[in-house]
């Protein structure tokens, strides 16, 4: 049954789902805005799950004083207590909003800045002419960027036209085919979900 | 080694500092550049200006403060646009991360015009399963949003909110989306412009643009800003130069270096590998 | 009317879908022949990566990304997760798996320990490497990254839905010397790791790693079906765009008010 009792779980909900959408005596209830509920209630009581493996896996470092415990240690402070802090006096306190704007919102947005270097070192190692494709990766790259900024238009006037065709032609149709495949591949991996053959999720390996 | 190894493998190090000088020396010192303007920014501005004065403007803050540099400049710049036509603006984050952030800019702009909230403006803010609120508003605003705004108050006791009582072509005139990832932009899509006909323009990461241009293209949003340099050219147009005016020449410089890096590196890479 | 409003289109186009796929299913089952899966780079060198990670005696990391536990893209993770890690129990390799969900972290686990007892070897599961980051997308990213340096990954496979920080994980773990292969549905992440990592799955190419690692003719039937659909996709996409070029208005075209079916 630790299989077969999550597969026929699985078919029942997605025909219900279904029968959610497609069938006018069962849209008509709303029923499906109900299921949605479900759904959430039970993701919500995942997050101790979550919470559990942090304590656990950084408990084990502090204990056994592996290197960077401290870090652990950091961690499990902030957490138990900005939580409980939140808990007791909720988000619109100042004193709680304090450490998110003035701590989080900044870090949070120095890691989205890593991006802008790693994008430098990434495409100064990528974009080399070792064959065809490569060659015309790396000129279109060149062009959008260039066309991206007031620079373009002061080299030539034509490379924001060049860039705002790039984006438009040749890039939307590969997006859209991109997009058309990605959809139509959710769309077997669900049927298979649904019939019963995918089953990696039940850690039956390959 | 010679100075065409040198070229095809410079240190990632020496790359960020000099990344990091041609970013922060504009930042210090803004250089003016001429812009541009492209043709989906000029479609995002005509359908923004082209809303009727007087009428409702929904803008969907779905972004945290990582893309805030690229995004917000060109909400304040609608805001303030929206204000000057004398419109309601309602917003609505479905990024917990960005609820106050937008909350902050929205006040701020509404303050410097003169706006009052509950009747020019009102901040509907985040809600669990944001998503699924929002097809829930396209029936019922504040039943679907637990009645409740970004700050706790009541919605049904706000005079705008009484007047607008779903996201339908009948309450709201357009939507500009904020949008980063998921939830955002084609979850507006998904459950309110191609249901209801909500007409929609979107401002989006430079990064995530070439995702949404098919559908620029396809009509389903009227227009698009592409991430900093459309935030530029969105505040020219508009008349409302702010940070991304100034943030410009930042990006400019530090492309180009990026761009010089590249044929350095591939320089140094065709001449040792026909040697 | 037993259908809901607006929904008879859907519903037919996607029981056409449904019937295609079944149809090359039931020609699998039946033993019949059905075309075999392209060769796909990505997938091809899961193998010759784990084989890095074990000479060079370092781990092998996979995370799924920011997908959720109803997303297709985890489910295509999962099909690559088992196969690899029941490799890596075979050869003793160590294994790390980030995660950034909850619920997908509690069924990593077991698809691990699982791997690990059908290999014979349930002692070796070391079930702090399959670890829970943060539901914070930079938070995740940055314990990843540290994750990347400290333990000197020598294989990272990335399979599923990324954000913004799949660049931030690709030129982490190049720096920390790994073989990188990654695959995504997120077109806008598509280039970063087509630059930065050795091997890309393009789109719905990982969809098609459990058919592909698996070797079942059921599997690969249902691929099969699903490469059919997406022609009868794009002879929809010509008649459409025939009727929208040569109609004087196309709104008016049978097959427009059918698929709009106001």
């Amino acid at each position: 049954m630790r299989k077969e009792l999550p597969l026929a779980l699985t078919v029942l909900t997605g025909l219900w789902v279904m029968a959610c959408n497609y069938l006018q005596p069962v849209a008509k209830l709303d029923l499906f805005t109900k299921t949605e509920h479900w759904y959430v209630i039970s993701g919500t009581a995942a997050f101790l799950i979550g919470t559990i493996n942090l304590i656990m896996v950084h408990g084990k470092n502090i204990m056994r004083r592996k290197e960077g415990w401290y870090n652990s240690a950091i961690l499990l402070i902030v957490l138990f207590a900005y939580s409980i802090h939140g808990l007791i006096v909720t988000q619109n306190d100042p004193k709680w909003q304090w450490f998110w704007d003035n701590v989080w919102t900044p870090v949070n947005s120095t890691m989205f800045s890593l991006l802008c270097f790693y994008i430098a070192s990434a495409a100064y190692r990528a974009f080399r002419v070792r064959s065809k494709e490569a060659t015309v990766l790396l000129v279109a790259a060149v062009l959008v960027m260039l066309g991206n900024v007031p620079l373009g238009k002061l080299i030539w006037s034509q490379i924001p036209n060049i860039k705002n065709w790039i984006m438009a032609v040749p890039n939307s149709a590969g997006m859209r085919a991109i997009t058309l495949g990605v959809y139509v591949g959710a769309f077997a991996v669900s049927m298979r979900i649904m019939l019963g053959l995918e089953r990696a999720h039940l850690g039956s390996g390959s | 080694m010679n100075i065409f190894d040198v070229l095809q493998s410079v240190d990632r190090r020496v790359i960020y500092v000099l990344l990091a000088l041609v970013i922060a020396i504009p930042l210090l010192k803004p250089i003016p550049l001429p812009l541009s303007i492209a043709p989906e920014t000029q479609q995002c501005y005509d359908f923004l200006n082209g809303l009727p004065d007087g009428g409702v403007l929904w803008i969907g803050g779905d972004y945290d403060s990582g893309s805030a540099t690229e995004l917000t400049p060109v909400g304040i710049a609608a805001a303030k646009l929206a204000f000057k036509k004398n419109m309601k603006i309602i917003l609505y984050s479905m990024w917990n991360t960005g609820a106050t952030q937008n909350h902050n800019w929205l006040k701020a702009v509404a303050d410097e015009m003169g706006k009052q909230y509950g009747v020019d403006w009102v901040d509907i803010g985040w809600k669990a399963q944001a998503p699924y609120v929002l097809r829930g508003m396209t029936d019922d605003i504040i039943t679907a949003a637990q009645g409740t705004d970004f700050e706790g108050n009541s919605l049904a006791s706000l005079p705008l909110m009484q007047q607008v009582k779903k996201i339908t072509p009948e309450y709201v005139d357009g939507i500009l989306d904020l949008t980063t990832g998921s939830p955002g932009a084609d979850t507006y899509l998904q459950y309110v412009i191609e249901p209801k006909g909500v007409p929609c323009t979107v401002a989006v990461t430079a990064v995530s643009s070439a995702q949404y241009m098919p559908r620029v293209r396809a009509g389903q949003y009227k227009g698009l800003t592409n991430g900093l340099s459309g935030a530029a050219e969105f505040e020219k147009l508009t008349g409302f130069p702010g940070k991304a005016t100034a943030g410009i020449g930042a990006q400019a410089f530090s492309h180009a270096l990026i761009i010089l890096l590249i044929i350095l590196g591939n320089i140094g890479y065709v001449v040792n590998r026909r040697g | 009317m037993i259908f809901a409003e607006g929904m008879i289109a859907d519903l037919l186009v996607m029981l056409v879908c449904v019937v295609l796929v079944f149809v090359f299913i039931y020609r699998a089952r039946g033993g019949m022949k059905v075309p075999a899966i392209r060769k796909i780079n990505g997938l091809e060198a899961i193998d010759e990566a784990i084989g890095r990670a074990t000479e060079m005696g370092r781990p092998v990391h996979m995370t799924s990304g920011l997908g959720a536990v109803s997303d297709a893209e985890t489910f295509a993770f999962w099909a690559v997760l088992g196969h690899v890690a029941k490799q890596c129990a075979r050869y003793d390799t160590r294994i790390i798996n980030t995660n950034y969900d909850e619920q997908v972290y509690a069924i990593n686990e077991e698809i691990i320990r699982q791997a690990y007892l059908e290999a014979g070897r349930p002692d070796a599961f070391n079930r702090d490497d399959v670890r829970f980051i943060s539901n914070w997308q930079f938070a995740y990213a940055a314990g990843t990254l540290g994750i990347f340096q400290r333990e000197k990954v020598a294989a990272n496979i990335m399979v599923g839905y990324f954000m913004a920080e799949a660049l931030v994980f690709a030129e982490a773990a190049y720096q920390a010397g790994a073989i990188q292969i990654a695959g995504t549905t997120a077109t806008a992440q598509l280039p970063f790791f087509i630059a930065a990592c050795d091997y890309c799955l393009i789109g719905e190419e990982i969809y098609a790693a459990s058919a592909y690692l698996s070797k079942d003719p059921i599997l690969v039937g249902s691929v099969v079906g699903q490469d059919w659909t997406r022609i009868g996709l794009f002879a929809l996409i010509i008649i459409g765009t025939v009727i929208a070029n040569f109609m004087a208005d196309p709104k008016k075209s049978p097959l427009y008010v059918f698929l709009k079916n106001k």
